[in-house]
């Protein structure tokens, strides 16, 4: 007698009492959702938290030794990516700059924190399309391209709107594509001229340097020149690096990722509080039935089979309705939090794990009362 | 009356005891027991609630490991059996539960297959065994009804089809009768019987119900934690109709009869063993169901046969009357089938019933 044979007993369990069934369900649906919210809310924190590392296109990236990620705001001076120039199998090492200040919501005034981002726009190397079709335009005094998913607080900006950017008066003239973080509510993408006439700005505060290799040379080689040449001065990167250091900085060490990552936990454990009372329902009101297919030879492993597949078809049930509900979820959150709430199919695939997991552990709990029953009771 | 076929022991309890609870809780329930029951055989316990008649069911029934004694069913040790071998053992018994417990979710086919699958049938022959097993307990027409969708009768027929289907060797049941009406049980009942007397199942059913005791083979009375009786109705009435072709016991009171034959052992004997011999001491009085044996008499030498007995013949009251060595050699001309009556219960009958007393004195004058 296979596993099929002890499903499609489970099945037929559940499926005899279909209005218990479904609130079964629909219980377990409960707690994927819960799940999905907050691992929609982690990514969404960590995706928008690497938004701009996932757009970087430089071989190498250096940065401070002390820079612990992108908003840190700790500088290098322009010499050092002069020197890193001069090093053998670089082709080119240019300058990022990045600023944090205030944006005016054109139609309210109101103040917005913003991140401003100062390129090269001969070779900014960033993946930015938009850049390239608005090159000229940037060059001209005071121009801007406008994250066009910043947060609706920002105001209506469309191409040709005035407003001012760090008290400075700016002309957007095109729209771009960032997102929100949780440290900013937007970007603003400028020409390094008109970035270095904004206040405080001094052209030997490096926030990075963007590194392109001469064709054929070997990354970790002139990775390795770099540091030799300016030892302990530069931390050298890839782009995957940097973008793997603000992941983990978000979500390890800031409070927002610790906040969701245990809101993940709690569904998890919220979803098994509640799997375990429906399984454990389930088998109390067949505990008879439990103890006589003991009784007449069915092993142990037979009933733990029945009883873990019930689990399974909770678990299957209450993800596909879970599914359901945190896709309208997710719409929903994006629309109003602007933060990217991406509903991947590893991720689903993930809540699914966890949920069969939770369900599994009820089972697993819920078991122990089957086990413990005795079969000469029955007589 | 035709003779009982020979039949292996199927269950055989020996000084088994039981205890529950441990420490100053615990409690004996189960006192030295002692039974053999054979195959084909139809066993009725009853006895008082707490009699330990259930204890020893389970205990039989391998829901129950064995404390103290042993209990052996076809021949294999129950005490000491791991937990996977007691599953096992389990399979090879089928179980009548006083509550149904069918699975709600399941058909009557599906939930006698439930039993089936246990067994070595193969799968494409589930669903043909099911309903055959069904149709025999008059359920063919209900085979994908649902527990709910049947009477009480109905469910506890399907819970019997269950436990028959695998054509156990053993079968414990609990009440099997109680929320039947009268012709559901009769039905039951004749079942149980087909059952044991066609495929030689030992049965053992736990029951208050009087209307089925006229089935069983034997009786067996439990109280306080003790086998206080055990009547063999069948063999008795086999015996005494045996008894009643005896010019000895034909004057007997049915009740008199009674009482000698329970107090009478079968014993069997192949071709051409010597049931006594001539010059031992004897023991105990013989009446043969079946069979012919010869009686000789050894005298100067020669030991010429003096008589043949058949079916109804009785030997051996002149040695424990007078005290005496056997006088003659009986030998089974072909197997026999004899029931004996120990000497002191024979000396014992003779005295209550002076009648058969002088039938006695009157045969002892015969055989000088």
């Amino acid at each position: 007698m296979g596993p099929a044979a002890q499903f499609i007993l489970a099945w037929r369990m559940l499926a005899d009492r279909p209005g218990r069934f479904l609130l079964s369900v629909t219980g377990v649906a409960f707690a994927v959702v819960i799940m999905f919210t907050q691992l929609g809310f982690l990514n969404g924190i960590t995706d928008s938290s690497i938004n701009l590392a996932d757009r970087l296109r430089a071989d190498l990236v250096v940065v401070h030794p002390q820079q612990e990620h992108l908003k840190s705001g700790v500088e290098f001076s322009h010499f050092l990516l002069q020197q890193v120039r001069d090093v053998p199998g670089v082709a080119a090492a240019l300058p990022l700059y990045l600023s944090a200040n205030y944006w005016a919501n054109p139609q309210d005034g109101g103040r917005n924190r913003v991140l401003i981002i100062g390129v090269d726009l001969d070779d900014p190397m960033l993946d930015l399309p938009e850049l390239a079709a608005h090159r000229d335009a940037l060059r001209g005094p005071d121009t801007a391209l406008f994250d066009r998913r910043a947060r609706a607080e920002l105001g209506a900006v469309a191409p040709g709107t005035r407003s001012t950017l760090a008290g400075r008066p700016v002309r957007v003239v095109g729209l771009f594509e960032l997102g929100p973080n949780f440290a900013y509510e937007g970007h603003l993408l400028l020409g390094t001229a008109n970035f270095l006439r904004l206040p405080r700005q001094r052209p030997d505060d490096v926030d990075l340097g963007l590194v392109r290799l001469a064709p054929g040379a070997d990354p970790e080689t002139v990775r390795q020149r770099i540091r030799d040449r300016l030892p302990g001065r530069l931390d050298v990167l890839t782009s995957a690096e940097v973008a793997r250091r603000e992941r983990d900085i978000t979500t390890r060490k800031a409070p927002v990722g610790i906040v969701f990552g245990l809101g993940l936990l709690v569904g998890f454990a919220i979803g098994t509080v509640v799997c375990y009372q429906i399984l454990f329902n389930e088998v109390s009101d067949h505990l008879p039935q439990f103890a006589m297919m003991k009784a007449i030879g069915h092993r142990p492993r037979f009933l733990a089979g029945i009883v873990l597949s019930e689990a399974l078809i909770l678990s299957g049930g209450g993800w596909v309705a879970g599914l359901a509900g945190g896709w309208g979820l997710y719409a929903f959150l994006e629309d109003r939090t602007a933060l990217l709430m991406d509903l991947t199919a590893p991720r689903a695939g993930v809540i699914f794990v966890l949920t069969a997991g939770m369900c599994l552990l009820a089972g697993r709990l819920a078991l122990k009362k089957v086990q413990a029953t005795d079969p000469a009771d029955l007589f | 009356m035709s003779s009982p076929v020979p039949r292996e022991t199927a269950i055989a309890v020996a000084d088994v005891d039981h205890h529950y609870g441990a420490g100053e809780a615990r409690k004996q329930a189960l006192f030295g027991n002692r039974l053999d029951v054979r195959a084909g055989e139809i066993v009725i316990m009853t006895g008082p609630s707490g009699s330990g008649k259930t204890t020893l069911l389970t205990l039989i029934g391998t829901l129950r490991s064995v404390q103290a004694g042993s209990i052996r069913l076809f021949g294999t040790e129950l005490a000491g059996l791991s937990p996977a071998e007691q599953v096992r053992m389990r399979r090879q018994i089928g179980f009548i539960f006083q509550a149904h417990n069918l699975l709600e979710a399941l058909t009557a086919r599906q939930n006698v297959k439930l039993a089936l699958e246990l067994s070595d049938t193969p799968p494409a022959e589930h669903d043909r065994r099911a309903d055959a097993m069904l149709e025999a307990v008059g359920l063919g027409h209900r085979l994908h009804y649902k527990p709910r969708h049947l009477s009480v009768g109905q469910r506890q027929r399907v819970a019997i089809a269950r436990a028959l289907v695998n054509r156990p060797r053993i079968v414990l049941a609990d009440e099997p009768t109680a929320a039947l009406d009268q012709e559901s049980g009769a039905n039951v009942v004749a079942l149980l019987r087909r059952l044991a007397d066609d495929q030689g199942a030992a049965v053992m059913i736990v029951t208050h119900d009087n209307r089925i005791l006229g089935v069983a083979d034997r009786i067996v009375n439990m109280v306080d934690g003790r086998v206080v009786s055990d009547i063999r109705i069948r063999e008795t009435m086999l015996i005494c109709a045996i008894l009643k072709q005896c010019d000895v016991f034909k004057e007997m009171s049915p009740s008199d009869l009674t009482d000698v034959a329970q107090k009478m052992a079968e014993e069997r004997f192949p071709a051409g063993a010597a049931i006594i011999r001539q010059g031992e001491s004897g023991e105990k009085f013989y009446v043969i169901a079946a069979g012919r044996a010869e009686v000789r008499r050894t005298a100067e030498g020669s030991a010429p046969a003096v008589a043949i007995l058949g079916a109804g013949g009785f030997f051996g009251e002149v040695a424990l009357l007078r005290d005496q060595p056997r006088n003659a050699t009986v030998v089974a001309l072909e197997p026999v089938v004899a029931y004996t009556l120990a000497k002191a219960d024979f000396l014992g009958a003779l005295r209550t019933h002076k009648s058969f007393e002088d039938q006695i004195s009157a045969q002892l004058f015969h055989r000088g």
